[in-house]
């Protein structure tokens, strides 16, 4: 991805007040990213096949949603025949720390597993570093050399 | 159509200070000052820049009419180089808080020639650049090149401007991440307070802990901690999933600084991972707690990073943190302390007995740090034995020491023969007579000499449910034994009450922690489902029976003690012979039909080899049992 190229977030989230949340965290921190939001999961793929709008660098992915929940989506995203959506680069984010839920969102293929406090500053402080480091990565895993 | 305006320099300089007191980045004002300053008479191309006290130029833009505003062009860092590198000895004056140069592009080929290059395709004949401080001990720098030496002056006292608003704007980005990372620093040593203060899970919590932190507070995070005098890893976070596991297997293999147990070493230092992680540096502290080193917790961090947590910081989380293991380690020991002082109380060995099979279940409440009163025993009598279970109301010392006195007083009562109701009638007399403060409860059968019928059993209750009895048809009856509980009444009255087992039936005597015990809704285990679960359960062998009753079935929360002491009758062994598998199969088809089953064949197949078969029952029941190495199995008919 190039300097001048428009870097596109898409998050996932059910909830109107962590929408804000984002909103407010990352605009501040990451001023030039362009948030899209998706309100469920059911429509992550379709969006994402959709050749006519930019497709994210990132997807936020709230683990926690009525309807098709997070494990959902990643998981059939890991599956998709698509390499763009099959390899986009996926953060996870849940209030949980347990490591069964840990373990299955890494199994499920999640790039990042950010812990979810309820706190905004801790909350704005988590995602601003999660996103910062895949910023600061171009938005590219890593190499194992690197 | 309306006329654009192109801002005045004064209009700019109003919104550049607007959006430097409102950005979170000189980023987002940067495209406006750089179009802003082309935006001045002659000006052709600016150029501008971040340098690290190292040299380095992390941050370059250039921007000129033609092109615009572009973020680090191909080249540009690495031609702006010699301009850093002179640019003391070119400083004329101070405008505001920038110092001023001024420089012919022709001056400027004798150092920078590429830079020059780029001046003069931009049409730029003279320089006019300001240098000022930034945030972190970096310097900003901003080249103006300009057509002609008269707009020199108007843009020096420009730049003196800007570098007033970019140092204030950086002042202040730079307080309000301090503050950010404060606030934070609290947020997630609140959280972890109150993770830490509500589990007893050592290894969990810690994991949480490293969670927590990452990556709000740092890249990567550790914990190890003391075991058997060595520092065991139990938990790593980084936050690439795929980096996380290159960081823990690094950590197994010592590829790292390794742990810091020394005490100081908090400030960040080299962590010598592998640099496939990504994360060069570290800050670790000791978790300490009674002058004793549990373990140690560490942050690791990318070179650069944005937020390095404070030493303050990783001494107070790591305080916590070793507090909280301190007291799930005390709690730990002294729960063990009360489970092995609770089965002392309890029998260690019961009776091998003809014709009967015996299995108990104890559950030791699962958050308490006291002995609870909950007792059973099989005494061996001239004439039978006697099963008894008992219940010390209260927990600690004195009722472990009310226990051992009941139950070692009835049973030597009735090794010598007494009668049950007369060894509950004499604790009774020595609690009162010593004044014991605490009641307790007991339940007793006696079984008596297998008769035609089965064997004969005498159920007696002192305030303790009565003890029920499976059918080996499925079917539940409870004992209509009653009487009064020890230890408070003078005079105790009991009505026992005498029952048959038949070869196949069962009787359970259990304490309340049984029937107490809830499931999801609330309901009490002994309210209504206690009997239907006794039924379905009839079937499987006694130890299997006892263990999934204390566990509630899987369904009923057992929360307090819980003892069960169960008992079947078997009848009489017809059968107990090891043969080759297909004799051994013929002989228990014989002898279950030498107690007048008239039965057919058998269901078990068995493997070639010897095995032992027994064979128990009557003309209505009977059991089948196999016995190779470890393994047996039955079959019922």
């Amino acid at each position: 991805m190039t300097a001048g190229e428009e870097q596109l977030v898409l998050v996932v989230e059910d909830s109107d007040e962590d929408r804000e949340a984002i909103q407010r965290a990352l605009s501040r921190s990451h001023p030039e990213l362009v948030l899209e939001f998706l309100p469920d999961g059911d429509r992550v793929a379709d969006r994402l096949r959709d050749g006519t709008r930019s497709f994210p660098a990132l997807v936020l992915l709230d683990l926690n949603m009525p309807g098709v929940d997070g494990y959902r989506v990643l998981a059939d995203l890991r599956a998709d025949p698509d390499p763009r959506l099959k390899d986009v680069i996926v953060v996870v984010f849940t209030s949980s720390t347990t490591s069964a839920d840990i373990d299955r969102c890494y199994e499920a293929g999640a790039d990042s597993y950010v812990y979810k406090p309820v706190n905004f500053t801790l909350f704005r402080t988590v995602l601003q570093g999660a996103v910062d480091y895949w910023h600061t990565n171009d938005f590219v895993r890593p190499s194992a050399d690197s | 159509m309306t006329e654009r305006r192109v801002p005045t320099w004064p209009d700019l300089l109003h919104a550049l200070w607007r959006a430097a007191f409102a950005a979170g980045s000189t980023k987002v004002f940067a495209k406006e000052l750089y179009l802003g300053l082309l935006e001045l008479p002659h000006v052709r191309g600016v150029l501008g820049a971040r340098i690290h006290p190292s040299g380095e130029v992390p941050v370059v833009r250039w921007a000129d009419h033609d092109g615009g505003v572009r973020s680090g062009p191909p080249g540009l860092a690495a031609d702006v180089l010699p301009w850093v590198a002179t640019s003391p000895e070119l400083v004329t004056r101070d405008e505001g808080q920038a110092k001023i140069a001024n420089l012919t592009v022709a001056e400027v080929a004798a150092f920078a020639p590429h830079l020059a290059e780029r001046m003069r395709e931009a049409g730029g004949t003279v320089v006019v650049a300001a240098a000022f401080r930034a945030a972190e001990g970096d310097r900003g720098l901003l080249l103006v090149t300009l057509d002609a030496a008269a707009g020199a002056e108007t843009v020096a006292t420009a730049l003196g401007q800007v570098a007033d608003v970019v140092i204030a704007a950086d002042d202040r980005i730079a307080d309000q991440a301090l503050l950010d990372t404060r606030l934070a620093a609290d947020a997630v040593l609140a959280e972890i307070s109150l993770r830490l203060a509500r589990s007893l899970d050592v290894d969990e919590t810690l994991r949480a802990v490293v969670r927590m932190a990452v990556p709000g507070l740092a890249d990567g995070a550790a914990v190890h901690v003391q075991r058997d005098d060595k520092l065991v890893q139990i938990a790593a976070a980084h936050v690439d999933v795929r980096r996380e596991r290159l960081l823990n297997e690094h950590l197994r293999q010592g590829r790292w600084a390794g742990v810091q147990a020394s005490g100081d070493e908090i400030d960040p230092m080299p962590s010598l991972l592998p640099a496939d992680v990504g994360l060069e540096l570290m800050t670790s502290a000791v978790l300490q707690a009674r002058s004793r080193v549990l373990g140690v917790l560490t942050f690791f961090h990318r070179a650069g990073a944005r937020r390095v947590p404070t030493r303050e910081f990783v001494r107070d989380i790591a305080a916590r943190a070793a507090l909280a293991i301190d007291n799930a380690t005390l709690y730990s020991q002294r729960r063990a302390e009360v489970e092995e002082l609770q089965l002392h109380l309890l029998p260690s060995v019961l009776p091998d007995l003809p014709g009967v099979e015996i299995a108990t279940g104890y559950n030791v409440a699962g958050h308490l740090l006291e002995v609870g009163g909950d007792f059973y025993g099989v005494v061996r009598q001239p004439t039978g034995f006697t099963a008894l279970i008992g219940d010390v109301c209260g927990r600690g010392a004195a009722a472990a020491a009310l226990t051992g006195l009941a139950r070692h007083t009835v049973e030597t009562i009735l090794e010598e023969g007494g009668r049950a109701e007369d060894a509950v009638r004499l604790l009774n007399a020595k609690m009162l007579r010593n004044e014991v403060t605490k009641f307790l409860t007991l339940a007793t059968i006696t079984f008596g000499t297998p008769g035609p019928d089965g064997l004969p059993m005498r159920a007696l209750t002192a305030g303790h449910p009565p003890p029920v009895i499976i059918r080996r048809d499925g079917g539940i009856e409870e004992s209509t034994c009653r009487g009064p509980l020890v230890g408070v009444l003078d005079e105790l009255r009991f009505t026992p009450a005498d029952d048959v087992l038949r070869p196949g039936d069962a009787v359970i005597l259990f304490t309340d922690g049984l029937v107490e015990a809830r499931d999801a809704a609330g309901a009490f285990f002994g309210d209504t489902d206690l009997e239907p679960t006794l039924a379905a359960l009839h079937r499987l062998p006694l130890p299997q029976m006892a263990s999934t009753l204390v566990a509630g079935d899987g369904r009923y929360a057992v929360d307090d003690d819980a003892a069960v002491l169960l008992i079947r009758y078997r009848g009489d062994r017809v059968l107990d012979t090891t043969l080759p598998a297909e004799q051994a199969l013929d002989a228990a088809l014989a002898a279950v039909r030498s107690l007048g089953r008239p039965v057919d064949r058998l269901t078990t197949s068995l493997e070639p080899g010897d095995v032992r078969v027994t064979v128990d029952g009557d003309a209505e029941w009977a059991r089948v049992e196999f016995h190779r190495g470890e393994e047996t199995w039955w079959e019922v008919l």
